[in-house]
Order: C-alpha cells, then structure tokens, then sequence
C-alpha cells in the first residue's frame, strides 16, 4: 500500500519535471521579427488579446492547461494550443482584418456554403493586390512580391494548415456559422494575430462543452462516421 | 498476390482533397498539413460540397443513363440516372465499377512505342517507350496513308455519333471496319430481321407480360440491358399474383434462380424444346402463318424431343399449355447457353411463338435502333487476309479478339505477318490485343470523353466529361479527327476539330437546347416505331438439331462478376462473391454431384480441363445447379494482361477450348466443346464466401409458395411450424424523437446482381482484401449476398439474401462494448464510432447476423484507386471494427440540408448507396416514424418479417418481404 503509494509520488514528482524542462517546440518560438510593429493596435480597434472571446478559453475541461497540454508536451504538436507555422507568405491578419477591416468572409466566402471554409484562391488575393503593388507597401514589398509570383506562374500556394484535425472528425462550418457561432469563438482574434496560431487545442471535451451549452447534438455520428 | 494488397506499414494513407490537390492527413498522429487553395476561384464548384454530372456509361451496350458524383473535380461515384428512360435510377455493378477502370493502376498514361530489348537473362523482351503525341501520331499517320496496302480497323459496338464518324473515316481512308462484340446479340437481330422483317435488337417489356418464359437468356444479369429488364420484371415480380416464369437452361443462372420452374435441359437442345413448344401453337396462328408452321414442326415428336433434352415431356406441355391459357407473355432466348450452333434457329422459333402468341407489338417491339454489326465471319476472313500479307495498318478499338476469340482462330500469329506495317491499339488497358501493338494510343475513359448513342426507347442519350483527364490521354473521336485531318481528309469529321463540335453538329439543335440535353444527360422522349410484319421465306427453313452426343461439354456463360472478360480487371468485381456459387477471386467449374462422381472430384479441387484446343486449370464447385454432363465455367477470367486484378485470376482462358464457328456464323457458338477431365496438379487457394447453403430450418430468408391461381400453397406434408409468440420486453423502449431510419429488403425483387455490394464499396471506402484475406474469412463487405439452398434438383429453392447490420432496436453488439464504440443513436442507427473502438471484437462475437468487419491490417490502396475515395468517409485504420452505416454521411447531408431550409428530412430524400443502386427498387429507406413513408408502408405488408426476431427478440430496423414463388 505503502509502497504503490511512493510509485505514484514519484511518477507525479516526473511527469511536473517533465513539464517544466520540456523543450519548447520549434514553432513556439518566436521566429521573425516582423517588419511593421503592428502587434500596436490601431486606435480604433479594440484589441482584447488573442484569446479573447474563445469558447471556454480554449480548454477542454479547467484542468486542461497549457502547462501539461499532453500534444505539446509529447507530440503532435500542430494539434497544441499555440501552433504556429511559417506560412509561404508572411500573411498577416492584422493587416488585413485589423487595419483594412477585411470583413472574414470577404476571402473566406464558402464557409457559410460548404463544410469547409477553404482558404481562397490566388485569383482572390490578386483581386486586390492588382492594385495593391509591392511598390506601394514598400515594408511588405518582399510578401506582395511573392504572391505575384505565385500568380504570374499559376502556381498554387502552399498554405500550411493551422487547424489540424484528425482525420475521423467531420466538422461542418457552414452548420456553425448559421447556428451563429461566431468565427472567433474557436479561432481567437485572428486580426491580432501576425501570423495565425491555434488558440484552442480543440479537443473533443472542448467541442461537447460548447454543444451542451448550446443544446446542440452530442450524438457521435454528428462527427465522427 | 502480395502485389496486389501490400499491408501498409504506414500509420496512415488517406487523401483528404481539400481544394484541388493536398497531403495525406494524420489519423492518430496528425502532421504538417497542405492546403493547396483553387488557383481559379470555380463558379460551380464549392470545396466540401461535391458537384453531380449526369452522362451515359459506356461499360455495355445499354447505354444506361448514369448521374456521377465528383469531390474537388474528381469522380468518387456512380448512380443511375433517375431520369434516364433505360435504367431509371438504378445501375449494375459492372456500370458503377467504371471508377476502377477509370482509377486502374495499370492504366497506360501516355503514347507508347513496342521496341525490342532484353531482360536481365538476355531474353528477348518487349520494351514499351514512351513517345509524345506528335511523333505516336505522325508514325500511325504515314502508316496510314501508304499506298497499296490493305488495311483494318477492329471495332467493338459502337451507337450514335462515334459509329458514323468511324464508318466515315473507314470508308474516306479506304480502310475495312470488321466488328466483334462477344455479348452482342446478333442471332437475335438476325432472327428478328427474318421473322418481323425489322433488322435489330427488339425492345422487351417484361412489365408487360403475366407469364415468362426464357430459353436461356439471362435477362437479370448479362443480356441486352439487363438493369432494365430486371427494373420492368421487378415491377411485377413485387405483385401478389406475379408473374410465373419458366427458364429453360442447362445452368441455373441468377435469372433461373428466380424463375418460377427451371427445365434443365441438354445444352444446345433448347432450339428443340422451342420447336416442340411452338408445335401446341400452332393452331392458334393465323390462316396464312399456320400451314407454314406446322410444315416446320412436323417433324417433332414430342417424346424424341423430350429424351434428346433429357426432359419429362410433360415440362413441353406444361409450358405450351401455360402460353395458351396466358393472354399477355413474352418469350425469349439467347444468353450463353443460347448461342448454340443453332442458336439461330432457336431466336427464329421464338420469335415465331412470340408472333403466334401476339406478343409483338406488346412485350417485345421490333425495333432498328441498336443494330449489331458484329460479325464472326467477317473477323475470320479478315485475319486469312492478313495472314496472306500486304499490310499496311491494323487497328484495334474497343475489341479484344486475342482474347474473346478461340486460338484456332490465330490473331497472335497474323498480326505477328503484319511488319512492315503497324498495328494500332486505342486503348488506355493494356489486354491481350494491346499488348500485340506496335503503338499504342491511349484513349479517354467515357467518364472523361464526351459521346451519344441511341436509345432504343426513343430519343439519345449523352456522354459529357466528369472530370478532367488525369493522365496524357486523348478522347478516340479527337483521334479520329487528329488522324483524318493530318491526312488531309478533312471531310471526314466535316471540318470539326474535335469531337464534341462534331457530335454537338450532328444533333444540330440550338445552344440553349444543347445545355439542357447536356445537364439532363440526353434528350429522351417516347418514339413509338410503326409497325409492319413482314415473315421472309427463309424463315421457314431453319435447320434443328437432331442426334446430340453424351460426352462431357463444357457450357461458357456470361457472369456478373466479369461479363465477357470486360470486367476482370476490377478489384471490386473480382472480390465480391459470385452470387450462385460463391466464388471469390477465381474462375470455377460447376460440375453437377453425379458427374463428379463419375470424375472422383470435390468441391475445392483444381480440374485440367481440356481438349485439343486448349486446357483450363481451374477448381471445381459442386452443385445440382447444373445439367448431368455439363461443365458449367464462367467467361473472362484467365488473363495474360489486362492489368493486375485481372492476371492474378490463373487457370486460363475457357474461349480456348471452343472450337472455330462454321457455316459463316456472325457469333461464337458456346455449347458445342467436348472436354476431357481430369484433376490437375495445380494447387491453389480455393474461396467460397460461405461454408453452407442450409438455413437450418431458421427461416432466415423465407419463400411463400403460391398455386397458379395466386393463393399459397400449403405443404401438407411438412411438419407444422410454429412461430415463436412475440416477446414481451422486458425494459422500456427506445424513443426517436424526429427520426427512425429503416429499411426493407423485398426478397421478391431481389435478383442478387450484387450492385448494391459494389455500390457500398464504391461509397464507403471498403478496403479489397484480396484472395489471402478472404481465404480467412476476413473479407471486409458492409453488405453482401448470402444464399440459401432448399430441395434439390430442378426442385432447387434458390433463396438470395442481401444481408447487412439490421441495425436492431435490442442490439447485442451494444451492450457488450466495454468502450461504448458502438451504441443506439436517437435516430434508430447503430452507431459504430471508429476513433473509440479498441478492437476487443466482442461487438462482432455477439452479431447474431455477423454483418460486423473487423479491420485486421491496413490495405495499402493502389495511389490510383485512392483518387476514388469518398472524402465524406473515413477510412478505418487497423484494429478498429466497421459495418454499415446506412450510409449516415448522406443521411447526415441530407439532414443538413433540411436544416437550411428549415424542414424535416423528407421521405426519399436520404437514400443508402445500396438503395439507390438496387436495378429492382428491391430496397427501400426512411423514416420509420413517418407513417406515410414508403419504408412504413413496405415494412407493414404481409409478406414482411424480421431475421430471427421472433427467436432472439433483436428487433432489426431492417425488414424482408418474404420471396414468393409458383410451385409448377
């Protein structure tokens, strides 16, 4: 009894150091200075911090911290809160939504049509930057430049997902934006964030959370068939 | 077969297109993920939602209408087209297995070039190179055009504007077209031409007959338009007084084991037992008809005819005096055991009976829409020809006489004289003619070409492209006109460039119009031909056979698992079991008890069958549903080529050991090969996909037996049944709040063509295991045909069961799951939840119906095959227990679009990939809640009953209407 009692200290005693001397993934760190400041808001903008507004702050259960979130402690990163890739493009959100009030579904447009939102096509973003010239933005002039290299060879850009989910999970956008679950409430305030990152680690426990409040179907075979 | 499912070592293989083209996502282990947005934004196409075209399939001569589901612009499914006036919504499994042939792996994905090398061994070995368009093009081109030299084109049917531009473009360059089609009734048109005086194939209504009879015409399965055939029976077959039905074969085919009495008679006497039959008909002939015939039938005695059938002659009165007392019926012939030598002889006598009866007109109209062209004689001739030397070109499309022909006939050899001259093969699959070419074009499959043809019911139907082509190939009729042109004949194509121009030219209807006929998938309206029967003289003198011999003959027959051969390089076709003798992955000898008596052979056992022609090593299937003396063996398995699905099948080709047609026939006769036998020293794996036939007195799939006035008939001899009372349940009941989803099976309609197996492959993502695999019983089917065997001789019961979870109200996988992975959802379904399952297989241990599939290994999919993969479906990985769904991603669809609009589901709004497949409309889905639904009303018949519920108190979703039959 004794004994099983010691076994479970020292696993408990581990797992914490485990904790506190895990490496620090890759993508975690900060990676590039970016060449506008525009962490600052713009004055009009009320920024409220990434997190802000995110279903349950992004926690499964009130134990889910960050400090022992079990994919970025052993794995499968891409599926841990804080996720943030380098994108082909240095994108930024806070650019486009924060200062130039690009409303989401302005390039986003199939999310209230199809299960999935699909990230839009190079022909969308030339919509705009047509005019929008690297000569103009002389400090985003490299990223302009980029895309209208994309485009000029009619290459697909090869975004890389943010919002990686297993394979055996079915989730619908165009169900949840009609049921009026806003954007932010499992993707954060993307306009304040330079280069997206995943503010909720969208777990199951989280997804049943918000669909329990909500009264909507916790069946199984509303998402996984 | 290690080539043809590898075991994947990796975690995770599935392609989830997103966009146009991304990586593999992670299952358990997710990783860096690419999205790969549309360059383009689309104006029809939303990423997620799947975009439908209707066209035409091109699998067979029907020209079934087809409707194809596409995901980011490639093609995952195939449905009938609801609209289409042949099939009507439903579509065989040959049809919905385009995919395969459109996805095979071996599909030749460039223009190739035939040099000679060496392999490793210094043996001479064929080297195909790939060469471009241009230079393949420009060398078939300069081929063409040399002067003096003789020149063939070799053609399967083809129907509408294809047909004209070949004929144009054979005769602008000079060239000879020589047709063959294996399946293609040309005794039938023959006949029809001799005694209606309207070449053709005539137009069957079996809607509108109260008595069938059919010498060996497979009309369920295999011959002329079999979807809709068995669409027109079915609406009857369903009634309480059915129509009876006779079929007159030596081997119980799908279409016998629905038949009311099956007379099995001697192969190759059918033509007699017709004779006989028309000889009680006589009288009823009219003034002018009747001396003639009784002139024709003079010579038959009825007892003669009886013993050389190996008949009771009572059968012959029996049919006779039915199609004297039934007003409407309807007589045929053809199929395999048909297409004897007197194969001829017996479509004229049939379709005299139909003359006499006063079908024509009603159940069979004489129609000149689909004219066969394929002729035997012209295809011999032709290769003497090129036998003699002197030419320039030979061409192949759409045929494989290395294959469907007899070696005496000797292609191999005379193509190999054809040097310095060039054989052509257009075709994307490498088979046995292709693989004799010099070069090879590689054409469009007609999921992405455009095309017509005619129906014969009036009207055309259209074939546009689903999807862009995936690899370097070029639709035929572009060819045509590529090759015309470069020639400067340019009046072939009448100045068009491409194919499209040319059909939309040849339809000459307006813009507008044209749109509509492209988006309904063809113009169908209801032409009706006038009719004049004119009977030509030489009708009258048709040749029977008289003294048949008593050695071993070997009866090819058509199968729905491989038609002629055309379908044996599909991986879905060759692993669904055979529905009469159960065979999976393998060509089989149904050999009757008494005559593998004689031989000492077993079921399982591999037989050389052979005689001086050929030799077959194939295993042997013992069974009464086969005439004394004859061994019954399917065509087109056994092949050299034709990809990997295709070779792995051994034990050689049965065409082989038929012997060359006489007398200047335009099809191969099938019945008149003797054979030796004898056991082979091959050793092979043999799979059946059932260990019995016996219910075991479970009443499992039930058969009400009906007296010729309707009312059933009682076996007074049999001991008195008693159903167990209905159980009183002891907890409280489940509640559905909005829906209960059921079905019913009628086991009335159901012929057992196995297209709703193939659909639920094509719709679920269900991994091919492969001979090895199904060898252990681990074949992975949501849905399959289970068959039940009662009486023996022509006495046979043959039950035909499709059997998937019944979703039970009480079920007892629920309760045994210690992870609650499979559970009752609000909605009726018994929910399979694949993330939670661990893999104890209790669930599967409890299935009463054992319906559950467990995964054992990861199939590695051929990377082509994955292309087909419906992104709605996940693909299970190993460990996990699956089983159908009732297809939940569409219920789930549908419910999603009720929701927009603010409604309920509505009924026929949801229906299961087997549902919409059935060619019968044998299933049907909804709401059980709904007490006008068409499944509420289905599952309140009479007939209808549960498997085992009375005794194991399951309570299925899933009801059967009880199969009913005439005991004649």
């Amino acid at each position: 009894m004794f004994r099983n009692f010691f076994y479970y200290i020292v696993i408990l005693v581990s797992l914490g150091a485990s904790c506190l001397f895990a490496q620090t993934p890759e993508h975690y760190k900060e990676t590039e200075k970016l060449p506008l400041s525009e962490i600052d808001a713009y004055p009009d903008y009320p920024v409220a911090g990434k997190r802000a507004g995110v279903w349950n702050n992004g926690q499964a259960a009130f134990w889910d911290l960050d400090i022992i979130d079990y994919f970025r402690l052993f794995g499968a990163p891409e599926r841990a809160r804080g996720y943030k890739p380098e994108q082909p493009i240095k994108f930024s959100h806070v650019v486009h939504v924060q200062k130039n009030r690009v409303d989401c579904t302005y390039c986003h447009w199939n999310v209230s049509k199809s299960s999935y939102a699909a990230i839009p096509s190079v022909e969308t973003c030339m919509g705009c930057h047509s005019q929008v010239k690297a000569a103009d933005k002389p400090e985003w002039a490299a990223e302009i430049e980029k895309l209208t290299e994309y485009f000029n060879k009619g290459e697909q850009i090869p975004w890389v997902k943010v919002h990686v989910m297993p394979a055996y999970v079915r989730f619908n956008h165009k169900r949840h934006v009609k049921a009026g679950v806003a954007c932010h409430e499992c993707h954060g305030q993307v306009g304040e964030m330079p280069v997206v990152e995943r503010v909720s680690s969208m777990k199951m426990g989280w997804c049943i959370d918000c669909h329990r409040a909500r009264g909507a179907s916790i069946d199984c075979y509303t998402c996984h068939y | 077969m290690s080539d043809l499912v590898k075991i994947g070592q990796s975690r995770r293989n599935f392609l989830k297109v997103l966009g146009v083209s991304t990586v593999a996502a992670g299952c358990a282990d997710p990783q860096k993920e690419i999205i790969s947005p549309h360059f383009k934004e689309s104006s029809n196409q939303i990423p997620g939602n799947a975009v439908w075209y209707n066209s035409t399939c091109g699998e067979c001569r029907s020209h079934c209408g087809i409707t194809v589901r596409t995901r980011e612009g490639r093609a995952v499914k195939i449905e009938g087209n609801p609209d289409h006036p042949t099939n009507k919504g439903g579509l065989c499994g040959l049809g919905q297995s385009a995919l395969q042939a459109l996805y095979d792996p071996d599909r030749i994905r460039e223009p190739l070039l035939r040099t000679d090398g060496t392999d490793s061994m210094g043996n001479p070995k064929v080297i195909w190179k790939p060469v471009s368009w241009k230079e393949a093009l420009n060398k078939v081109a300069s081929a063409m055009v040399e002067p003096g030299k003789k020149r063939y084109f070799f053609t399967g049917e083809t129907s509408g504007s294809l047909d004209s531009l070949l004929n144009d473009f054979v005769k602008s360059l000079n060239m000879k077209r020589v047709t063959y089609d294996p399946m293609e009734a040309v005794e039938l048109a023959e006949s029809s031409e001799l005694v209606y005086g309207t070449y053709g194939i005539p137009r069957f209504r079996f809607d509108k007959a109260d008595l069938i009879v059919s010498f060996g015409a497979d009309f369920l399965e295999t011959w002329i338009s079999p979807t809709e055939f068995a669409r027109d029976w079915a609406t009857r077959r369903k009634e309480s007084k059915p129509p009876m039905h006779f079929q007159i074969e030596p081997r119980l085919s799908l279409t016998g084991a629905k038949a009311d009495k099956w007379i099995s008679v001697k192969p190759g006497t059918e033509s007699l037992f017709a004779a006989a039959v028309l000889k009680r008909l006589t009288h009823k002939a009219d003034s002018e008809l009747a001396p003639k015939l009784e002139k024709l039938t003079n010579k038959i005695d009825f007892n003669k005819v009886a013993k050389e059938c190996d008949i009771s002659v009572s059968h012959i009165y029996t049919v006779a005096s039915k199609l004297l007392e039934t007003k409407e019926s309807i007589v045929v012939a053809g199929g395999a055991p048909g297409r004897s030598e007197y194969g001829k002889s017996l479509q004229v006598i049939v379709a005299f009976i139909n003359l006499v009866l006063g079908n024509v007109g009603r159940s069979v109209i004489p129609s000149s829409v689909r004219r066969p062209a394929t002729s035997l004689l012209e295809v011999s001739k032709s290769i003497e020809e090129i036998n003699k030397g002197g030419v320039g070109v030979v061409m192949f499309h759409g045929t494989n006489p290395n294959f469907a022909l007899p070696s005496a006939y000797g292609i191999k050899l005379a193509l190999e004289k054809v040097k310095p001259g060039l054989v052509v093969s257009f075709s994307s699959i490498m088979d046995e003619t292709t693989a004799l070419a010099d070069v090879i074009l590689p054409v469009h499959h007609s999921l992405e070409d455009w095309g017509d043809s005619d129906i014969p019911s009036g009207g055309r139907s259209l074939t546009q492209p689903t999807m862009n082509p995936i690899f370097s190939t070029k639709s035929f009729g572009d060819l045509l006109i590529i090759l015309a042109n470069g020639v400067d004949k340019k009046e072939v194509a009448g100045g068009k460039e491409t194919f499209k121009d040319y059909i939309q030219a040849r339809w000459n209807v307006s813009a507008s119009d044209w749109r509509k006929f492209v988006e309904a998938g063809g113009e169908f309206k209801n032409t009706d031909q006038s009719l004049t029967i004119t009977t030509d003289a030489k009708a009258f003198n048709i040749k029977l056979p008289e003294k048949h011999g008593d050695e071993l003959t070997v009866l090819p027959f058509f199968s729905v698992k491989s038609f002629d051969g055309r379908a044996a390089n599909r991986a879905w076709l060759q692993e669904i079991p055979d529905p009469l003798s159960l065979v999976v992955w393998d060509s089989w000898a149904e050999i009757h008890p008494l005559t593998a008596k004689k031989l000492s052979l077993k079921t399982g056992q591999i037989a050389k069958i052979g005689n001086r022609f050929g030799e077959l090593n194939i295993p042997v299937v013992v069974t009464e549903q086969v005439k004394d003396g004859v061994i019954a063996v399917p065509i087109g398995q056994g092949h050299e080529e034709y990809g990997r699905f295709a070779k792995v099948v051994k034990g050689g080709n049965v065409y082989n050991l038929l012997s060359p047609a006489k007398n200047g026939s335009r099809y191969l006769p099938l019945t008149n090969a003797a054979v030796s036998v004898d056991l082979s020293p091959r050793r092979d794996k043999f799979v059946q996909s059932q260990i019995t036939e016996d219910q075991m007195g479970r009443k499992i799939a039930k058969t009400k037996f009906l007296n010729p006035d309707g009312s059933k008939w009682v076996n007074k001899a049999a001991k008195p049944y008693h159903p167990h009372p209905e159980a009183a349940q002891l907890y409280e009941q489940r509640k559905h709040p909005l829906y209960q989803w059921g079905m019913t099976v009628d086991l009335a309609a159901c012929t057992g063509c196995s297209a709703c197996v193939v659909a639920c492959y094509a719709e679920n993502n269900i991994p091919v295991v492969g001979k090895d695999v199904a060898y252990q019983g681990r074949e992975m089917s949501w849905i399959s045909i289970h068959k039940y065997v009662e009486g023996t001789g022509e006495e046979l019961t043959v039950s035909l069961q499709p059997m998937m979870c019944q979703h039970c109200q009480n079920a007892p996988c629920e309760p045994v799951c210690p992870v609650y992975a499979t559970y009752h959802n609000e909605d009726g379904i018994n929910a399979m939840v694949y993330n939670r399952c661990v893999g104890t297989r209790y669930c599967s241990n409890n299935c009463t119906y054992k319906v559950r599939r467990f995964n054992w290994f990861e199939f590695d999919i051929p990377e082509t095959y994955q292309w087909q993969l419906n992104p709605d479906v996940t693909r299970r990985t190993v460990g996990v227990m699956e089983k159908c769904t009732f297809c939940v991603q569409r219920i789930n669809e549908a419910k999603d679009k009720a929701k927009d609009e603010g409604r309920k589901v509505k009924d026929g709004e949801v229906k299961p990939a087997c549902v919409q497949s059935c060619p019968t409309q044998a299933l049907t889905f909804g709401n059980l809640l709904d007490k006008d639904s068409a499944v509420s009303k289905s599952s309140g018949e009479k007939r209808a009953y549960k498997v085992l519920d009375t005794y194991i108190n399951t309570q299925p979703s899933v009801s059967y209407l009880e199969n009913h039959k005439y005991k004649v």
